[in-house]
């Protein structure tokens, strides 16, 4: 029964760790990219479209791929013209839901869904557990996952050193991209049954963002956090059976708020810091 | 051999750094670059060690000219620079700090034996760092001695010091000179840049001496006494004039009795009337701190501070202001001047007769009259920052000269300007006197024998003597080294 429900719960929660542990890479190069949300939403669309047309593989991996594309725009600005990052990144939400509808809107709107279940599925399932800790080792095992967090840490002296800045944020922006695109494209071929409709990520880009700092940079940490905040997604169907109707949609969000209070209130208590791996 | 050649840099805002400065650093040896603060010396290290790019010259090494791009490509080439303020990149381990330099240099290193090899090397070196422990934990001397590693490791010929023992103790800085033997026994080259005479002269087997820009000497150890190393970096010391000047007998405007505070041990001193009293000594034995707590930014831990007779020492920097005192700071833009605004803005900000809504107007009329008082190069609505340094100098000048303040307090305040101004702003310093009283907090000792009427000597912290006109250089100069 638990497992069960550690498990239904992971399906849920998938896209949001997908997403967070782009982000969580990015921002250990000392950037943030408050696209992710519509990034996501651009992947779901164009994962339809070419599920359509091919396999839900190729959906997959087209969605990612979207996801990919949009982040140069965040990207290209921010890292080599230091645009700001703020701008670009709610610029490149907006920009990219625009598009997601259009490309629905200019295609079939339904697609063959990637069942629970499927090897495909068990497959991401699998990705979603393993990254994290390929994260963890890329930063604390390589020398290149030392100059990441190094430019993300002190970025001049990085620099004076002769870390590659814009390289290595580029190349996490990108990487924050295609894991956007491909947790929109799991929202919309495996948790709506291959189907794009507009508002489709219901704002789990923001809860991707935000389960990066309750995770407090931290591979495992942001897979802990990102994880819990879909479990309590995952819980609705139980809170609206409690009674409190509108409300439980909006819980996750609620309980991410008071989750970021209570890590801010205890972190500045405890000294606590970005972790250093 | 590494060789820079007729260097000459000049920075956008037109200072002239380094000019022609010429440099020759040998395998095997230490070779001190002694100046005080301003002379170029930093200038010279960051364009040999590929930070800057000279306007011209060149570099060479083993006579073959070199061309660094970039901080990388001088690593690659053997030339290591250890900045003055060694910059750990905070959050990671020591082990990883070391490591990404090496990587970065091309050098890839396994964890382990990079672990064992920084073990071996800073117990070696009587540093008692463990490679796991965060770079952020580290004291300045420690960091500092990290740095010290990596030329080790990376097999560095040539290794550049920037003034590496400012912050640290004694104990940390004879340390570092074991490492800089060792160093030099191993047959590297060491750039050892200072200001401080006496570690100079224990480790340097050659000094060379910079002042405004130029090399002005070079000696030998068996040939550099204190002495002749002053008068290099100090300049020929003209012979004092020994007339005082007129009025310096009134009453006291600001006085400082005891006062202690970091870096600060025991400060007394007085300022009259008509009179310019001059702070002198060695870069780093407190002046600044000295500044920091008369304008009350850096409180005084002990001791009393009084202004024109009334205790000060608890009042915070704008209460001070108010009372009549004037501040002309070593840092003009940021400090003295807020960047982002205008010249008029600026004037009218620092006077307290402010009301809440702003009267551009009269803003404008009062800029208009401190600036008749001394013009600059540049309008009312110039952005400051636009200003060059000895323009901004001018307008910081101008309006506490229409301030008509009590007491004038000023540290460094000629450093990096041309001669011209130079004129022109002691001038003002004289001018301001007039009515009140001047502190000068300075390095350049020139300066001060030329407006003060009275000199106090700081050392380590604390006034070792007092000097009036006619000035005994000798003695002066004695005290400084003390």
């Amino acid at each position: 029964m638990a497992v069960e429900v550690a498990l239904s719960a992971l399906v849920g929660a998938a896209p949001i760790m997908l997403a967070a542990y782009g982000e969580l890479l990015l921002e250990r190069s000392g950037r943030v990219n408050l696209g992710v949300d519509g990034m996501m939403a651009l992947g779901a669309s164009v994962a339809v479209a070419a599920a359509s047309i091919g396999s839900p593989l190729l959906g997959l991996l087209a969605g990612a791929f979207a996801g990919l594309l949009a982040a140069l725009f965040y990207a290209l600005p921010v890292v080599y013209l230091r645009a700001d990052q703020i701008v670009a990144g709610l610029s490149l939400a907006f920009l990219a839901w625009g598009l997601a509808d259009l490309t629905a809107s200019l295609t079939v709107p339904l697609s063959p869904a990637i069942i629970v279940g499927s090897a495909l599925h068990d497959v991401l399932l699998l990705l979603t557990l393993l990254l994290p800790l390929v994260l963890w080792a890329f930063l604390r095992f390589t020398w290149l996952g030392v100059e990441l967090r190094a430019v993300g840490h002190d970025e001049a002296a990085a620099r004076e050193r002769g870390a590659r800045v814009e390289a290595l944020r580029m190349g996490a922006a990108l990487f924050g991209g295609l894991m956007a695109g491909l947790a929109g494209a799991y929202m919309s071929l495996v948790l709506y049954n291959g189907k794009y409709f507009a508002g489709i990520t219901s704002g789990w880009g923001w809860l991707a963002v935000g389960s990066v700092i309750l995770g407090y940079w931290h591979p495992l940490g942001v897979a802990a956090a990102s994880y819990s905040v879909g479990l309590v997604l995952s819980l609705r169907p139980y809170l609206e059976a409690f009674g409190l109707g509108p409300l439980s949609a909006t819980a996750p969000y609620l309980v991410v708020i008071a989750a970021l209070a209570l890590s801010a209130v205890l972190s500045a208590r405890l000294r606590l810091r970005p972790p250093i791996t | 051999m590494f060789f820079a050649d007729r260097i000459t840099v000049v920075y956008p805002t037109g200072t002239r750094a380094n000019e022609e400065v010429s440099l020759e650093l040998r395998g095997g040896e230490i070779l001190a670059l002694l100046g005080e603060n301003g002379a170029g010396k930093t200038t010279l290290a960051k364009v040999m060690a590929g930070l800057l790019r000279p306007t011209s010259g060149r570099l060479l090494i083993d006579g073959e000219e070199v061309s660094f791009r970039s901080y990388r490509e001088a690593l690659a080439r053997g030339i290591y620079y250890v900045s003055q303020h060694p910059q750990l990149i905070e959050g990671l381990t020591v082990l990883e700090d070391v490591g990404l330099t090496l990587s970065l240099a091309g050098k890839r290193a396994a964890r382990g034996e990079l672990r064992e090899a920084i073990r071996r090397l800073s117990s070696k070196l009587g540093l008692k760092v463990e490679p796991e422990s965060l770079c952020e934990e580290l004291s300045a001397g420690e960091r500092q001695r990290v740095e010290a590693i990596k030329p080790l490791l990376l097999g560095s010929r040539f290794v550049i010091f920037d003034e590496p023992t400012t912050h640290m103790s004694p104990l940390e800085a004879r340390a570092l000179g074991e490492i800089m033997k060792e160093m030099k026994r191993e047959g590297r080259g060491v750039l050892f840049i200072s200001h401080k005479l006496k570690e100079v002269m224990e480790l340097a087997d050659r000094v060379v001496v910079m002042r405004r820009g130029k090399v002005v000497g070079g000696l030998r150890r068996e040939e550099a006494d204190p002495r002749k190393i002053l008068e290099l970096m100090f300049g020929e010391v003209q012979a004092p004039t020994g007339e005082r000047r007129e009025g310096a007998r009134g009453e006291v405007l600001l006085e400082l009795r005891d006062v202690k505070s970091f870096r600060v041990r025991s400060v007394s001193l007085k300022v009259r009337m008509g009179e310019v009293v001059g702070v002198a000594g060695v870069a780093g034995n407190g002046q600044r701190e000295l500044f920091e707590v008369i304008t009350g930014i850096r409180a005084a831990e002990g001791g009393r501070i009084f202004l024109a007779g009334r205790d000060i020492t608890r009042l915070s920097p704008g209460e001070r202001i108010k009372l009549g005192l004037s501040l002309v700071p070593e840092d003009r833009l940021g400090w003295a001047l807020v960047p982002g605004l205008d010249v008029a803005t600026n004037v009218y900000f620092a006077l307290d007769s402010k009301r809440f809504i702003i009267d551009w107007g009269e803003v404008k009329e009062v800029a208009q009259r401190a600036l008749s008082i001394v013009p600059i190069a540049g309008s009312p609505d110039s952005r400051v920052e636009s200003l060059s340094g000895g323009n901004m100098q001018r307008l910081i000048l101008a309006r506490e000269l229409y301030r008509d303040p009590k007491v004038i307090v000023a540290m460094n305040p000629t450093a990096g300007l041309d001669y011209a101004t130079t004129r022109a702003v002691r001038e003002m310093i004289v001018r301001l006197s007039e009515k009140g009283g001047a502190l000068l907090i300075s390095e350049d000792l020139d300066e001060l024998l030329e407006l003060a009427d009275r000199i106090y000597v700081m050392s380590r912290g604390a006034i070792v003597g007092e000097h009036s006109r006619p000035f005994d250089v000798e003695r002066i100069a004695r005290d400084m080294v003390s």
